[in-house]
């Protein structure tokens, strides 16, 4: 009997043995079948590609609409397209650290100056992480204008630079929402509507408010603050209110703050430290901390690597300043180039290098870099989120809420020509979503909406109470497709370039902006632009228009498809756009 | 703001349980189960205690699940999408402003209610072998549904198209998604949770239709609400509906062959009454 069941399992497993070797051996015969065909079709295959492109529910309706409609006129010519819909860190972690994306919707930082497009396009940058040209375009002659740009301003060569921009549109920028927060002004007045997403912003203002409810939408900040993780230029100020700098920025000029004194010599610029300055644990910062801080954004690694790291944010910093020295209450920054607004140099976060030195061996730069790494995976407890700004840190809880205190020994405190902060405790909460928040805010439950509105809110916002002021932002950011110009078809321009008439700018400012945009040509405001620019838009895109009837989001296929064959493409039997593979 | 809303949701939760709990389950029952409680809560024990355990496991888990999500799964909802097209947004050409406020209110309170009342109920029948299925099915559902939700990531319509859906759960009753947010993410729409379960204790209720006929229909008609009201507010695809229908299924199954089985019957019941397992516990009550 036994001898019997034997022999069954022995015939049972050979006959799946058999079974699996048909199937595998079945499936070899079909790939090379699939060979056969590819080269004796002459291996074209279908242009296939995957927009990346914002969640819309509480993250970002316009993004994830506009990658839609994308998605939607590349079927209807030929081409194979999906729209991959993630969160904002998953898709700047894919974008500007990984490198890992055929295109995408998203926003550019604010570019405040144009010679701020030296690191967003120059080829220099193509393989660091971070908003230096995530794009990966690479042009000499690109290369030379910003080279000019950076080193002598001017006109002349930023439109050099944007001929060759809108040609070869490594980024397709599409227009520059209104960013709306609003705060009630029967506790605190005086809101810099332009710097709110900064320091300035809470400091001086009319009145004291002692428990400061501020709401927003995103949980981002509540789980890292890490000054010089990229991604965390988002539209909050709570980095900047924790970290201090030499300067703030007001308009065109600037504010003397940590420094008492800074002035261009040369090549090198000279700083006096204010004698008063101290961490919120306590310890006196001086020149090193400085030095220390400017040394750490030209190398995140402090020489540990093998060649020097760069952190991502900062750079148009970083790339300008060489060296720093200096110690007790003065240093200087020698520079490589100096640009216009020299001062500009002046504006990094300053951090304590008695927490930072020791601990940063110990951590892997991918824990600082990635951006949806949370600070305590990052950078543990080891380096408390400690600087020497106004606020100081009290309490963070992730994905939910933060607390931040005055910081009273601060020393806006002790010199009455500084504003100094208004509020001494600011309690930020992370709210679902955006429609409760004109509610709250409407109230008196929370007093600011710390965010700006997506533009489908801005209708019922107008409807608030009078005790809530309305915070218009001019610091906009550019909502833009973005082109992995590392990759096919992306590496070749007329493709990009041919893509700009699948927009209908009419029909998305109208639609899915609800009107509340400006169409841009370029990733500056039209008024960052000479008056006779012909960058400035003038009704359509300045070189290719909508292949259709704009303001319809209607495409004529035809019209589409002739713009893609005279870029150099094929169309197969199927209808399909095709490349060689 | 959360404490308001779940103040509220209990105060309404519970008075449609007193309702049903009146209506349905009727005197008799109540006074057995005051003489009997203990012997119940005995033999269900051990499955609420894993139910809360789960619950519990993914309490804590939820907070990370995202990452490994984003790591290792599967971003599907564009393939749903190319599957199923708009589909949902055809519900919205019949929708009309009381129909949004009956199926609001069926996804948040008609739900609560729905998970909670059979477990009041089957607690009130002498034999513990509903209850303990039920308890078990829902296990099954949950752990199921969470090694889902870690290898797919997808999103709902509402996510996908949100300017053709105008009626949505969140821009009618923004407030609501302090409670939501606490037990979604709202990349886990695959498969919809909400259907799985509704879909069990509606073949729980048709079980016990003899001793609970008003539940039957009730029931029933709460659990296809529930169903519908995921996809007219844009929560859930149809394609994570089939999918809960199958995982429903599945789920109880999976308790019938399990908690139902005689081995399990035999260690967990004759644990606790060593000697009673001769005379099945039926026996013991008449009006079952």
């Amino acid at each position: 009997m036994e001898r019997a069941s034997e022999s069954d399992t022995t015939a049972s497993s050979r006959r799946r043995f058999l079974a699996t070797a048909a199937g595998l051996g079945g499936a070899g015969v079909s790939g090379c079948t699939d060979i056969l065909q590819r080269v004796t079709n002459g291996g074209e295959e279908q242009v296939s590609l995957t927009i990346l492109a914002m969640l819309a529910d509480d993250e970002d309706r316009s993004s994830s609409r506009i990658g839609r409609e994308l998605m939607n006129h590349m079927e209807a010519i030929g081409i194979s397209a999906e729209v991959e819909l993630v969160t904002r860190s998953e898709l700047l972690r894919s974008v500007l650290f990984e490198h890992d994306f055929d295109c995408y919707v998203g926003q550019l930082p604010p570019v405040e100056r144009a010679d701020e497009l030296y690191t967003l396009f120059h080829s220099q940058f193509a393989s660091e992480p971070g908003w230096q040209n995530p794009t990966g375009y690479a042009n000499v002659a690109a290369d030379q204008y910003l080279d000019d740009l950076l080193r002598e301003g001017g006109n002349a060569s930023l439109e050099q630079f944007l001929d060759l921009f809108t040609t070869e549109a490594p980024i397709i920028p599409i227009c520059r929402a209104e960013e709306y927060r609003c705060a009630r002004v029967d506790r605190l007045t005086g809101w810099d509507r332009n710097e709110l997403d900064r320091l300035r912003g809470y400091l001086g203002l009319a009145g004291d408010a002692d428990e400061f409810q501020m709401s927003i939408t995103s949980a981002e900040p509540t789980n890292n603050l890490n000054p010089f993780a990229a991604v965390y230029q988002g539209p909050w100020p709570f980095q900047y209110m924790i970290y201090d700098s030499l300067i703030l920025p007001e308009g065109s000029n600037y504010q003397e703050w940590m420094a008492t004194a800074v002035s261009l010599d040369g090549m090198t610029i000279d700083v006096s430290l204010r004698s008063d300055l101290q961490f919120h644990d306590g310890e006196s910062v001086t020149a090193e901390d400085v030095v220390f801080t400017y040394d750490l954004i030209s190398d995140i690694t402090l020489g540990q690597a093998g060649s020097p790291l760069a952190a991502p944010v900062y750079r148009w910093i970083s790339n300008l300043v060489v060296d720093g020295s200096g110690s007790g209450q003065s240093l200087e920054l020698e520079l490589q180039q100096i640009p216009d607004e020299w001062w500009r140099v002046l504006s990094v976060p300053i951090v304590p290098k008695h927490i930072w030195e020791d601990e940063l061996d110990d951590i892997s730069t991918d824990g600082i870099l990635d951006p949806t790494v949370p600070w305590g995976d990052a950078l543990g407890e080891d380096i408390p989120e400690i600087g020497s700004g106004p606020f100081k840190l009290n309490d963070r809880s992730e994905d939910e809420s933060l607390t931040l205190n005055r910081f009273e020994d601060h020393f806006s405190f002790a010199d009455p020509e500084l504003p100094n902060p208004s509020i001494s405790e600011l309690n930020v909460s992370v709210d679902p979503n955006q429609s409760v928040l004109i509610d709250l805010i409407d109230d008196g439950t929370i007093d600011m909406v710390g965010e700006p509105f997506e533009t489908h809110h801005l209708s019922n916002l107008e409807n608030v109470s009078s005790d809530v002021e309305l915070l218009p932002s001019d610091r906009r950011r550019v909502y833009h497709i973005g082109f992995n110009t590392r990759e096919r078809p992306f590496s070749n321009w007329r493709f990009r370039e041919a893509v700009i008439g699948l927009l209908d700018y009419e029909w998305i400012i109208n639609e899915v902006f609800h009107g509340r945009a400006d169409p841009v040509a370029t990733p500056l405001a039209d008024t960052q632009l000479p008056e006779d620019s012909p960058y400035r838009w003038q009704g359509s895109h300045p070189l290719v228009e909508f292949y259709g009837s704009p303001g319809t989001n209607e495409l004529n296929a035809e019209i589409a498809e002739k713009a893609f064959i005279d870029a150099g493409y094929r169309y197969d039997e199927n209808g399909n756009l095709v490349i060689f593979e | 703001m959360l404490v308001d809303i779940l103040t509220r949701m209990s105060v309404v939760v519970g008075l449609m349980l007193l309702a049903m709990s009146v209506i349905s389950i009727g005197h008799r029952r109540i006074q057995y189960t005051i003489d009997d409680w203990r012997r119940r809560v005995l033999e269900a024990l051990p499955l609420a205690a894993v139910v809360v355990g789960v619950l519990l496991l993914n309490r804590a888990a939820r907070p990370r699940v995202p990452d490994y999500s984003w790591i290792i799964g599967w971003n599907a909802t564009s393939t749903i999408h190319s599957i199923e097209g708009s589909f949902v947004t055809y519900l919205h050409y019949f929708g009309f402003h009381e129909l949004t406020v009956y199926f609001s209110f069926m996804y948040v309170y008609g739900y609560a209610f729905l998970l909670i009342f059979p477990v009041v109920a089957y607690f009130a029948l002498a034999n513990t072998i509903h209850l303990r299925k039920l308890l078990g099915a829902y296990t099954f559902n949950y752990v199921i549904g969470l090694i889902f939700y870690v290898l797919v990531i997808a999103v709902g319509p509402r996510n996908y198209f949100p300017e053709m859906i105008d009626v949505v759960l969140y821009d009618f009753q923004p407030e609501i998604q302090y409670v939501t947010s606490e037990v979604n993410e709202n990349i886990n729409v695959f498969p919809s949770l909400h259907t799985s379960l509704a879909a069990t204790i509606a073949i729980f209720a048709y079980r016990t239709r003899e001793e609970y006929p008003i539940w039957w229909h009730v029931g029933t008609l709460l659990a296809v609400s529930v169903i519908i009201s995921t996809m007219y507010l844009a929560i859930h695809w149809a394609i994570d509906v089939v999918a809960g229908l199958g995982l429903a299924w599945l789920s109880v199954w999976l308790a019938d062959h399990t908690v139902g089985s005689d081995h399990f019957q035999k260690v967990s019941v004759k644990k606790y009454f060593p000697g009673d397992f001769s005379r099945s516990p039926t026996s013991r009550q008449s009006d079952d």
